[in-house]
């Protein structure tokens, strides 16, 4: 392993009778701890000075959307130590050779590119006097022509589901029955009588009756009042399935304990 | 030339022997009732035996109590006879051993009382926390004095282990320990948030650094050649591994917090620092492995080698993969996970555990004058105990890889492939049945030792004293004495070693925690994060004292599957308020920053006195005393004025405003549930546990 043999020199002192020998280092020891120093160092320069390396932000805002190119912004004050590396300003805040590279990319990109990448960014007065002044690119911004990296946020209010009417085929049914005897009835009961949740067997509905509007229910939830959004947890056949086994199974029996009527009285 | 005549003490290394089995016994056994609560949850046996509790208990114990005291009891043998003197002071000794003891006692009574900062392997409150400097200070003395007093020249490698030990434990200690005391028993963090994560975790990881890794390297120094009755392999380095570990050790701690809110400078440092660590942690295993060199056949007879070597080749298995699981990639699958858990194992059972086992063996004989009982049985315990921990470690780094994968997996569609997160925590459950049968194995090694040394105790008669001889260090003719530059003259000068050493510590605790303190753009504030209302305070503390932290994280990383089941990633300013913080480092429950008015208060309210009858198959020990028992809001005023002392913005006069406040807010909860069916009082536990845990997150939250 090393690259000699050992000399096994004994040293002149003893310690409680223990001897000490004075070998070289192994040479392959040597070369490993060499080897994790340059490492370091270029992870450090990766990471920290030149800004190469992306920040884990960066990083998940690829994640989220790969064509995401970060926005420029200012952040200076703690040099190295700022909250996030600094991949835009080097020490006395001079542009790091990846920003320069940037900046000729804006300064080279077609027109229209740089006025939708201004509309991206412009507050609303802003984005009504491009407007004004470019009526036709700002049609063509408004069709997504440009696509903006958008930030990661909620869904919107649209569900996947178009069914206007339960299934009612057997399949879907038992499925639905099997999920919700294990995921709902914590909350609506084994029955559909209801618990901390509301009753499903009466013709009263807080959020709604029809096929979509519990569908919608089940996407979304209520936040406010507990009910959880299952869009992340549930495939969108299942949703179908479980809220088809409760209008069309569920409702209009009367079991046992059932909770007292909430909300409308569907018609 | 003139001589002189001492005794070396073996009283105090009988002490801390007795006290290293007994701990060591109990550390394993808590470890094992653990272990069982995971399949098993009904043994959470009641309010002080819950998981959450005796977790803590464990870590200290095993930590604190059983390696504590076997360092203590290695120390004390060796100490003496390196530095050819009696202990500096007998006096000291005791009161080291006798208030040790006392901190391990106090720390379980509290630790199953539920009084705890939940700081990890900092859970001790202030009162303990102040004694346990107190004792370490006596050390100190005991130890300085010892090495001021002795007839050695030189300092041996062990005793440079010993040094850094001393010092770089009294300087986290005391640092990571700055609390504002609320009442006898009951304190707050002085660090808040992302100042509090990295402080813990520069303490928390140079704990086992400096409490589990130098000083047991400085055992091995000692007992290994004596043992192996070789030399040591390289004096030179011993140097150098010993330099380049201690100076690089203390950056590292921000390895534990990868992809969290603190700053990116902090990760970037916190894993190159680790990588840069494996070379002088293999420079010690070298160093304990190349000196058996021409003792290897003794090593298929002698138990103690054969602990040795396989404690010495666990400290090099955990020391490779620490830092490989301080790269980012790697960090992002293991941590939070049962990964972590068995990397720990690997150092704990092997290194520290091992270790321990071959250094009793080799002295109890020694201090009983007679020769082991039974080297049959010795060897048992070496076998029983290696495959205690195959049998812990496998199951377990199977588990955290597979729930780690599991966590992350998207199904074609791009949506979660195992959104319901107690679907990853079912399939570890024989993963962990096999855990028990590792820890079983490993205790039943453990009681086998204990017989065996019974034997041998009672074959032989304890030497109480032991006469030796040497010259004085002042004897030495001046112009006799060789001059000596370098390294060797530093090892003739304890106080200059000292400072030393303890400018290699500093230099990296100093600029991986200042720059929290300084730049404000490390922490970037958040206008809509407000501190907790009175009643969130207090249902805080019941989280703080259930535990509830060891199983729970509150930190959201920034990965694409994680603000899918989780919401939106955390944010640094959204932790301003929290002393101390509660990231967790364990997610053997789903993370709960955005737990906040994601159920009604009835489903807390239900889960809490049974999990299993919200979340059928949850491994969650029940909690229904806390829908029982009245809340004591009797400290809310010291607590209101004690947070504001260190930086929380309630106005002058809250105090006296406070309890009203509280009532209102617990009023509109039992509304809420009384909604719901449930009739209780405003005035019961569970109310504030379920205010802290609706606001949860939620200050950031979309509406």
């Amino acid at each position: 392993m090393s690259d000699k043999k050992p000399k096994d020199e004994v040293l002149h002192h003893d310690f409680d009778g223990i001897q000490e020998y004075d070998n070289d280092l192994p040479g392959w020891w040597k070369k490993l701890f060499y080897l994790t120093i340059i490492f370091a160092v270029i992870y450090v320069l990766h990471y920290m000075v030149l800004g190469t390396g992306d920040s884990q932000r960066v990083e998940y805002m690829k994640e989220i959307d790969p064509n995401y190119t970060e926005p420029m912004v200012e952040l200076s004050g703690g040099g190295v130590f700022n909250r996030y590396t600094s991949p835009y300003l080097a020490d006395q805040d001079n542009l790091t050779p990846r920003v320069r590279a940037e900046l000729q990319r804006i300064v080279d990109a077609p027109f229209e590119e740089q006025m939708y990448r201004a509309m991206s960014k412009a507050t609303p007065d802003q984005l009504n006097k491009l407007k004004a002044v470019f009526p036709e690119l700002y049609t063509q911004f408004e069709s997504g022509a440009f696509a903006a990296p958008a930030a990661p946020a909620a869904s919107a209010g649209a569900i996947a589901s178009t069914l206007t009417e339960p299934l009612t085929d057997a399949g879907a049914l038992a499925a639905g029955k099997q999920l919700f005897e294990t995921q709902c009835f914590t909350c609506h009961g084994k029955a559909g009588e209801g618990g901390i949740g509301p009753n499903l067997t009466d013709d009263y509905w807080i959020h709604g009756g029809t096929m979509q509007e519990v569908l919608h229910t089940i996407y979304k939830g209520v936040p406010a009042k507990g009910m959880i959004s299952w869009e992340k947890t549930l495939t969108p056949e299942q949703m179908d399935n479980v809220a088809s086994y409760v209008l069309v199974k569920l409702h209009g029996t009367n079991p046992p304990n059932g909770k007292a009527p909430e909300g409308k009285k569907a018609e | 030339m003139e001589v002189e005549k001492f005794r070396y003490d073996n009283q105090i290394v009988r002490m801390f022997l007795f006290a290293t089995i007994l701990w060591g016994i109990v550390g394993f056994i808590v470890g094992l009732l653990i272990a069982l609560q995971l399949p098993f949850p009904g043994l959470n046996l009641s309010e002080a035996l819950t998981f959450g509790r005796l977790r803590p208990l464990h870590t200290n114990a095993v930590i604190f109590a059983f390696v504590g005291n076997g360092i203590f009891l290695g120390y004390y043998y060796s100490a003496q006879r390196l530095l050819k003197t009696r202990n500096f002071s007998d006096l000291l000794s005791r009161i080291h051993f006798w208030g040790w003891q006392l901190i391990i006692v106090s720390a379980a009574l509290t630790l199953l009382a539920g009084v705890t900062t939940s700081k990890e392997y900092a859970e001790l409150e202030w009162p303990i926390d102040i004694a346990i400097a107190l004792v370490w200070v006596v050390w100190g003395i005991n130890m300085i004095g010892t090495i001021l007093k002795r007839r050695e020249k030189h300092m041996y490698v062990a005793i440079w282990f010993y040094i850094s030990t001393l010092i770089t434990v009294a300087v986290l200690h005391i640092v990571n320990s700055f609390e504002m005391p609320v009442s006898f028993l009951k304190s707050y963090s002085l660090y808040a948030g992302v100042q509090d994560a990295l402080v813990q975790w520069w303490y928390g990881h140079n704990a086992v650094a400096f409490f589990l890794t130098t000083p047991v390297l400085g055992l091995m120094y000692y007992y290994m050649p004596k043992a192996a009755e070789r030399p040591v392999y390289s004096y030179k380095l011993s140097i150098i591994h010993f330099w380049a570990l201690i100076f690089i050790y203390i950056w590292a701690g921000p390895h534990h917090l990868l992809y969290s809110s603190t700053p990116d400078w902090a990760q970037s440092l916190g894993t190159v620092f680790s990588i840069m660590l494996i070379a002088p942690s293999w420079g010690g295993m070298l160093n304990g492995l190349l000196t058996l060199r021409g003792a290897w056949d003794r090593v298929r007879t002698d138990p103690v080698l054969k602990f040795f070597v396989v404690a010495v080749t666990a400290y090099g298995m955990a020391t490779f993969e620490g830092p490989m699981l301080s790269i980012k990639s790697v960090n992002a699958l293991s941590h939070f996970t049962d990964w972590t858990i068995a990397h720990v194992h690997v150092g704990a059972l092997g290194w520290n555990g091992f270790f321990i086992f071959g250094m009793i063996y080799w002295l109890t004989p020694r201090l009983y004058n007679t020769k082991l009982f039974s080297t049959k049985m010795a060897n048992a315990h070496f076998w029983l105990g290696t495959l205690g921990i195959l049998f812990y470690v496998i199951p377990i780094y199977w588990a955290g890889i597979t729930q780690g994968l599991m966590w992350k997996q998207f199904t074609a569609d791009g949506v979660l492939q195992y959104p319901n997160f107690l679907e990853t925590v079912l399939q570890l459950i024989p993963m962990y049945m096999l855990r028990v049968i590792g820890g079983s194995l490993y205790i039943a090694g453990a009681l086998l030792g204990v017989i065996n040394l019974v034997r041998t105790i009672r074959a032989g008669s304890f030497v109480r004293e032991v006469e030796a001889e040497a010259p004085p260090l002042r004897a030495v003719n001046p112009g006799e004495e060789k001059t000596y530059w370098g390294h060797r003259w530093l090892e003739s000068r304890p106080v200059q070693f000292t400072v030393l050493a303890f400018v290699a510590i500093a230099i990296g605790s100093v600029i991986m925690n200042v720059p929290m303190f300084v730049i404000e753009s490390n922490i970037p504030t958040i206008a809509s994060v407000k501190p907790y209302t009175p009643l969130e305070v207090e249902g805080r503390d019941i989280y703080i004292r259930e535990g509830c932290v060891g199983c729970h994280s509150q930190m959201v990383r920034p990965f694409r599957n994680e603000t899918e089941r989780y919401g939106e990633y955390s944010k640094a300013g959204e932790y301003v308020y929290d002393h101390p913080f509660l990231w967790g480092s364990k997610r053997t429950g789903p993370d709960l920053l955005r737990v906040g008015r994601k159920y009604p208060d009835a489903w807390h309210y239900n889960h809490m006195f049974d999990p299993r009858t919200m979340s059928p198959g949850s491994i969650m020990p029940p909690y229904p005393w806390l829908l029982e028992k009245k809340l004591d809001y009797s400290s809310l005023g010291s607590k209101i004025s004690s947070l504001r002392a260190i930086g929380v913005p309630y106005p002058e006069g809250f105090e006296s405003k406070a309890p009203a406040e509280l009532k209102t807010q617990a009023e509109g909860i039992a509304a809420n549930l009384s909604a719901s069916g449930l009739k209780t009082s405003w005035d019961r536990e569970i109310i504030a546990l379920i205010a802290y845990l609706q606001r949860l997150g939620t200050d950031i939250k979309a509406e």
